[in-house]
């Protein structure tokens, strides 16, 4: 019998905490209470000592954020940074599901270089998620190309921010907790986030208008059940079997959580009175062909310049058609149940389970 | 030996060995290296003795505080201070313990700059204790109503406490900033009450300065002030029209104060030297506590004795107000040894969802806790703003002296808790006006 | 035979008391600076809307880095540590010795472990070339972990000094303890 202890810096009690009960609780009953998990919201690690802290074992499982750490994990990075092409979804909602699906099936399933970045700093990719659409919240309504130049945006993620600058708008960096102050004291205009972050932040007594469909994109660059190689090495193919089932449980649920508060998040803001805009084809239309030149010209060029991936552009090329095939499995989906189900036989189910991870 | 007893027993070895007088920080780093050591083996042991430093040190909020200090540091060796002082005196003398009452006022200013209570006694004492030991007050008196008045700044915003509160339990922090500003006003009303009774009933502790003063001569003396008004004024003016955010304020501040006293004629580079070094020993001798302390959150998380120690109160009831007297207590054991954010970071995990099943206010609980959490910057062992205190006035006053003084101010602190807890409209009607 | 060996002991010391300072004077420089950087960027913001990128970066990343680590040694050799001394100062003079050199020695011990960790950890993200995304670039930020080194590293070096102070019962020529 053993305990394993779960670190992620999320706050006790946000919709992710929440989750991980999910994560206990399967993995209890998979393995009749002889592997438990523990979880430690912010109080072991927060996301910065994450990968470290999991490399030497201060944790044995924990959130790793990749895009915390450039120079550890660039591939996870590369394909985490392509997801402006949700823009060619054609809708704001299930986006989250799609792109995380996409990206565990490339990594699991078909990257071994991007497995070799995590085995390099001991520990195995086992989980994935990604938080909801990213869209513009604002002081004033801001629809068109007219409207967003010459704007301050809070943006935090290299992509974001070169669409940003070629709108002739400015990027700016500012702490999570001073995103307030700043709105309301005109430091910024608006912040590129998702929808939730609205009442995560308390952000509804500033912001007056949402556009929910640009600049698009998801957070990705989540490896949320990230296990200590030697942990993983100490388990027996039942446990891991076991281990795998839990996680999906536990990616679904948290997939699941972050939609529904997307969805809750609207209803708040209409409520409050916030406007939810709508872009007008000028504004999309330059989001868009900026997005395909992303991944055609510039982000696998950048990847391979700076991170030596000398299959960059290839990786990217095999990675897009992943990406619409689950923009399109996701469509329809609404529970959590139907994530699990999706992630097990698109992924999982494919999986060497009794190997991997392990050589 | 189960984790939880091995975590005891080290914070047991912890506490014998901060009584032998070894420095603070040091002891911290030493008995959880050697824990995460026993524990986990010395893979994790280096790791977290490799990580934490950098990881506690590299961030933005943190920098406010050797910015604020550099402010305070700034302000008095320029002499923007010591108007304030001379003017307090001709003003408030006629009061019992008028120059205790005029450095609560003072840290209340202060307080509204300073998001850390350690800068805010830190300034105020170096000014305001000299000033007292000049004019016969006790001198556990005067560096323990210090002590004390530095808690203030971490109610009146801006706070670090309550903006790392805010996005742990997911509370407004605007909201937690009026709260915060109406318990900072209680606790001052209440500290002037008990300075000005004690001094009262025991004149030994705070003697009348009998000044004979015109009115030409007071006004002269408040004339002398400007320059210290004008930077408060500069800041607050900063910040509520948004040229730069409360982070920014103490860097932003300091530049002001130094071109006032440039203008004032006060400016020399040697008095500048002396300030940016003093605020370099004082962060590096606070900080290397909050590194220890970062350490020691980690060992006593993963042994599980801070949640063995909180599972014990909550155990002994279920009733809210039962609860919340258990709370008081945990906040009073961990306060006597943990620094401040992580006593927080360790606890709430625990304790929010608990609150949340029962149905506690969320804004009102931030203030207490805000509050409990300064009480522990005043109790022994470790009451960093005592030390704070005793550093900046240096060998005047034994911190044995102060941490007797204190507990005047560490019972009122508690009966302020029971009021805002029996009478919670005291802090959620400000909050209540913004949606 | 003793004279010499006292002028090297006494260099030695003086060696440590001038680098102690020179770093905390590079601290020192570390504060005006970060006040200097910001304000410039709360200014520049403001009055042009130009904002400086990467200032976030700079202060946590770098100043503060410096400022916390560099004055380090200097902490030890002024002996501006904070400790509770509500027990101690009622024992006798022997014993505070004693424990006096008990610190000095867990202090050389811990300090030495930090140096070594913090070494490890400095040349792990200098060979990885550690970086933080800023908007569309990226800003090396390796270099911070150095200061960690060099000032658990002098601290060592003083308190190891200190310690053999109170053993040979001698001054070494680090200068006086408390600066107040
Ligand atoms: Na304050
Ligand atoms: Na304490």
């Amino acid at each position: 019998d053993r305990t394993l202890s779960y670190a992620h810096g999320f706050p006790p009690g946000s919709d992710t905490d929440k989750a991980t009960a999910s994560l206990s609780a399967r993995i209890d009953e998979l393995t009749g209470g002889k592997i438990k998990i523990e979880a430690y919201p912010m109080s072991l690690l927060n996301f910065l000592e994450t990968p470290d802290g999991i490399r030497d074992g201060m944790a044995d499982m924990g959130w790793s954020v990749p895009a915390y750490a450039p120079a550890l994990f660039p591939r996870t990075n590369m394909l985490a940074e392509l997801n402006m092409q949700t823009l060619f979804a054609g809708r704001t909602s299930n986006l989250n599901m799609a792109y995380a699906g996409a990206m565990g099936e490339y990594i699991m399933l078909h990257c071994a270089d991007c497995r070799a970045e995590y085995t390099k700093h001991n520990q195995v990719y086992t989980g994935f998620t990604a938080s909801t659409n990213y869209g513009l919240q604002c002081v004033k309504p801001v629809t068109t190309l007219e409207d967003i130049k010459g704007k301050r945006l809070r943006v935090a993620g290299a992509q974001w921010a070169r669409w940003a600058t070629a709108l002739g708008a400015t990027s700016v960096s500012l702490p999570l907790n001073e995103i307030f102050e700043g709105l309301s004291q005109g430091v910024i205009d608006c912040v590129v986030t998702a929808i939730p972050e609205l009442t995560n932040m308390g952000l509804v007594d500033v912001i007056k208008a949402i556009e929910p469909s640009i600049p698009g994109g998801t957070f990705a660059s989540n490896a949320m059940a990230n296990v200590n190689l030697d942990v993983w090495k100490g388990l027996s193919a039942e446990e891991r079997e076991a281990m795998f089932k839990a996680v999906n449980a536990y990616a679904a649920d948290v997939t699941w959580r972050y939609e529904a508060s997307d969805r809750a998040a609207v209803e708040t803001a209409k409520a409050a009175g916030i406007e939810i805009t709508r872009a007008d084809e000028g504004l999309m239309e330059f989001s868009r062909e900026f997005a395909t030149k992303e991944a055609k010209e510039v982000i696998g060029k950048a990847y391979a310049e700076k991170f030596g991936i000398e299959n960059a552009q290839q990786m990217i090329d095999d990675f897009l058609p992943i990406l619409e095939k689950w923009m399109g499995l996701t469509a329809n989906i609404n529970s959590a149940e139907e994530i699990e189900k999706l992630y097990w036989s698109e992924v999982y189910e494919k999986l060497d389970r009794a190997s991997y991870g392990l050589n | 030996m189960s984790d939880v007893s091995i975590g005891l027993s080290l914070l047991g070895l912890l506490i014998c060995l901060l009584m032998l007088r070894m420095p603070i920080g040091i002891t911290l780093i030493s008995v959880s290296f050697s824990g995460l050591w026993i524990l986990k083996g010395p893979k994790v042991a280096w790791g977290a003795l490799a990580m934490i430093p950098y990881q506690f040190s590299a961030s933005w909020v943190l920098s406010s505080i050797p910015m604020f200090l550099l402010l305070g540091y700034i302000c008095f060796y320029m002499g923007l201070t010591q108007g304030l002082f001379r003017a307090a005196r001709l003003w408030l003398s006629w009061l019992p313990g008028g120059l205790g009452i005029s450095a609560i006022a003072g840290a209340a200013g202060f307080a509204a700059v300073s998001g850390s209570s350690i800068a805010c006694s830190a300034t105020i004492g170096r000014i305001a204790v000299p000033e007292m030991l000049k004019a016969r007050y006790e001198p556990g008196f005067a560096g323990a109503l210090v002590a004390a008045a530095g808690t203030i700044g971490a109610l009146i915003p801006p706070s670090i406490i309550l903006i790392l509160y805010g996005i742990i339990a997911q509370q407004s922090i605007a909201k937690l900033f009026l709260g915060g500003l109406a318990a900072g006003l209680v606790t001052i009303f209440a500290y002037v009450t008990l300075i000005f009774l004690r001094a009262k009933f025991q004149p030994g502790v705070a003697p009348r300065i009998d000044v004979q003063v015109t009115r030409a001569e007071k006004l002269a003396a408040l004339w002398e002030t400007w320059p210290l008004i004008l930077t408060v004024i500069t800041i607050f003016g900063g910040i509520f029209f948004g040229v730069f955010t409360p982070t920014e304020a103490g860097a932003a501040g300091a530049f002001i104060a130094l071109i006032i006293a440039i203008a004032k004629g006060e400016f020399t580079w040697k008095r500048l030297q002396t300030a940016a070094f003093e605020t370099l020993l004082s962060t590096s001798m606070l900080l290397i506590i909050g590194i220890g302390a970062s350490l020691l959150t980690r060992f006593l998380t993963i042994s599980g004795a801070a949640k063995y120690l909180s599972g014990l109160v909550i155990s002994a009831g279920v009733d809210p107000t039962l609860l919340m007297i258990g709370m008081v207590l945990i906040y009073l054991l961990l306060g006597m040894f943990l620094e401040p954010l992580g006593c927080m970071l360790l606890t709430l995990p625990i304790l929010l969802p608990i609150l949340h099943a029962q149905g506690f206010d969320m804004i009102l609980f931030g203030i207490i806790l805000c509050k409990l959490l300064e009480i522990g910057m005043l109790t022994p062992p470790v009451g960093m703003n005592v030390f704070v205190v005793k550093s900046v006035v240096g060998n005047s006053i034994r911190t044995g002296q102060i941490f007797r003084g204190v507990m005047w101010f560490i019972i009122l602190d508690l009966c302020l808790v029971a009021l805002f807890w029996t009478v919670p409209e005291i802090i959620t009607t400000l909050p209540a006006m913004i949606r | 035979m003793s004279e010499p060996q006292t002028v090297r002991v006494s260099a030695f010391g003086l060696v440590l008391e001038r680098a102690t300072h020179w770093l905390a004077m590079a601290g020192t420089v570390c504060v005006l600076l970060m006040m200097l950087h910001i304000t410039l960027e709360v200014v520049l913001r403001y009055t042009l809307g130009i904002v400086l990128p990467g200032t976030l970066i700079y202060v946590a990343n770098y100043y503060m880095l410096f400022v916390l680590f560099l004055p380090f040694a200097l902490l030890e050799l002024k002996n501006r540590h904070l400790a509770v001394d509500v027990v101690v100062q009622h024992l006798p003079e022997g014993v505070q010795r004693f424990l006096k050199l008990m610190a000095r020695v867990v202090t050389t011990l811990i300090m030495g472990a930090m140096t070594w960790a913090a070494w490890g950890q400095a040349m792990g993200k200098f060979r990885l070339g550690e970086t933080i995304d800023q908007g569309n670039s990226s800003v090396i930020v390796w270099p911070g972990y150095f200061a960690i080194v060099a000032g658990c590293a002098l601290m060592t070096l003083v308190a190891a000094a200190r310690a053999l102070e109170l053993i040979v019962n001698r001054d070494l020529g680090l200068g006086e303890e408390s600066s107040e």
